[in-house]
């Protein structure tokens, strides 16, 4: 049925559909080039050391991440961005597969998910930068504080959306492959995690924020390297360009991140989307 | 091949135990296609998921194959009613039929074979890539039959499979049963609570009474083979058996009062 709407649709001349195509683009950036322009103009006229103008900020970026230090990487990329970036997903990958075998143990089990609930209600109440204290105290400085204090900010989410996902799976789907003598392992890779799977990404889309907010902070609390800690000392320091510069580094990141892992959902939901359903 | 035995089974204890059947007895032999029929409620689907072994009924005995069934035994294939939950939406159609046949120890070939085959059966073949959802509630259906067919179940279990299908694609997907049943050779219990579809497709008719669920009656089905749905529907032998059964569902007491007047 499908392929028969699109195929009367591609009647209508390639020319028209791209200029639509492209005015949509257009309107999309439009107010966003805007606003930067007139930031720029206000900033520009203002002069002062605390309103730095974006072209500026941009400009530093640039520096920062492609032309200064020595050999293929930036001093920015090996000190910060880099050191960052392996502690976000190394506490984000943590997350995940803790989250989603706990998860899938407590949507298969409810006896499990009884002894488990209260302790995981408590821990989950508890904001995860005010756990830092604790997480030092146990870890140390070093950077398995920040992985863990990562990873256990970032595990609720998927944590909760797996349990979700799993439970959501109808029991005829169990009930089909106990006829047909599924193994166990098979019924974990074949049935529970993809019929979960919608409700896991959308835990994982969550977690990935809460993940680059938890690595800033605590880059901001006790480091000596990465982006948060550079944007704290930039800010000490009144080298505001370079504050401002972190800032929208971290903008940029958070956008890639989320970037890749559009294109992962895409990939793992494709049979969600030929079925017609939107998935967020 | 299939034998019920003296089969109880109850929900619940104490005041709030439910009888939901009490007594049923009956065989399938091999080869043959025997329908089950009764009124809504009556307990069929329970009667079904005790025989595959799903649900450990509360009194009496099923053997498959000379053994008691205690789990789901081998060689033994269920199509359900709700084809929707009971495909996988994540795997094509291609892959759902090859999912049972992971644990078979077959070669990539004869996999590839049995899949294309059943899929020939049900006239699928072209739809081997397309995600069940792409596809109308017809031809989900087949799909799960076809599923059910490359298994190659010594016996396979039908649970009320056309009732939620249109009346036309019903007839089609009832004339389909019959097609793959004269030629894999295979045994059928087919569960409904529709009576023409009962006498139609069986050699062999179970009657079922009101819960707490007994036998009524089982009757022989003689219609001629290869059966038509207009021309078997016609016969004065055909309307005599649906009358018959349809006494017996709607007042099983007085069924031979109804007869005489």
């Amino acid at each position: 049925m499908s392929a028969g709407t699109r195929a009367d649709t591609s009647g209508t001349s390639i020319a028209v559909r791209s200029t639509k195509y492209l005015s949509r683009i257009a309107l999309r950036w439009v107010v966003l080039v805007a606003l930067i322009g007139s930031w720029q103009l206000a900033t520009v006229n203002l002069s002062s050391p605390y309103w730095v103008p974006p072209f500026t900020i941009i400009r530093r970026v640039a520096e920062l991440w492609l032309t200064s230090g020595e050999g293929i990487l930036s001093t920015s990329m090996a000190q910060d961005v880099l050191p960052s970036l392996a502690r976000m997903l190394g506490g984000f990958l943590l997350a995940m597969v803790l989250a989603i075998v706990v998860g899938v143990a407590i949507g298969l089990s409810d006896a499990f998910g009884d002894y488990v609930d209260p302790i995981l209600q408590f821990l989950r109440a508890a904001p995860p930068p005010a756990l830092i204290p604790v997480f030092l105290v146990v870890f140390g400085t070093g950077d398995q504080t920040r992985v863990s204090l990562i990873a256990f900010g970032a595990a609720w989410p998927i944590l909760l959306n797996t349990i979700e996902g799993v439970r959501s799976i109808e029991s005829i789907k169990y009930e089909t492959s106990a006829v047909f003598r599924i193994p166990l392992r098979l019924r974990l890779t074949h049935i529970v995690l993809p019929g979960a799977a919608s409700k896991i990404l959308a835990g994982i889309r969550t977690s990935l924020s809460i993940g680059l907010i938890l690595m800033v902070i605590s880059e901001m609390v006790a480091s000596s390297s990465g982006i948060g800690f550079r944007i704290v000392q930039a800010q000490r320091s009144f080298a505001l360009v370079d504050m401002w510069a972190g800032i929208l580094l971290l903008a940029i990141l958070g956008y890639l991140l989320n970037q890749v892992l559009t294109v992962v959902e895409r990939r793992i939901l494709r049979w969600h989307r030929l079925a017609g359903h939107e998935t967020s | 091949m299939l034998v019920v035995e003296n089969l109880s089974h109850a929900y619940g204890t104490g005041t709030h135990r439910h009888l939901a059947l009490k007594d049923i007895s009956f065989s399938v032999n091999e080869g043959e296609l025997v329908s089950i029929v009764g009124p809504s409620g009556c307990g069929k689907t329970t009667l079904l998921r005790a025989m595959a072994g799903l649900m450990p009924p509360t009194g009496g005995q099923i053997r498959f194959l000379g053994e008691p069934i205690t789990g789901v035994p081998g060689g033994l294939a269920m199509v359900f009613q709700d084809y929707r939950g009971s495909l996988f939406p994540w795997l094509t159609v291609g892959d759902n039929v090859r999912f049972p046949l992971h644990t078979a120890k077959l070669g990539k070939a004869e996999v590839a074979e049995r899949v294309g085959e059943s899929l020939a059966a049900v006239g699928l073949t072209n739809f081997e890539g397309r995600y069940p959802t792409q596809l109308s509630g017809g031809m989900q259906q087949r799909a799960a039959i076809a599923r059910a067919l490359a298994y190659r179940p010594k016996i396979l279990l039908m649970d009320e499979p056309f009732a939620s299908v249109d009346a036309q694609t019903r007839e089609d997907l009832e004339d389909l049963v019959l097609q793959v049943r004269d030629r894999f050779n295979m045994t059928i219990l087919f569960v409904t609570h529709d009576i023409d579809e009962s006498v139609y497709l069986a050699d062999r008719v179970v009657v079922l009474s009101k819960p707490p669920t007994y036998v009524l009656t089982t009757l022989d089905i003689d219609l001629p083979r290869p059966r038509d749905q207009i021309m078997t529907k016609e016969l004065p032998e055909f309307i005599h058996l649906r009358s018959d059964v349809a006494r017996l569902i709607r007042r099983p007491d007085t069924s031979e009062l109804a007869v005489t007047s």
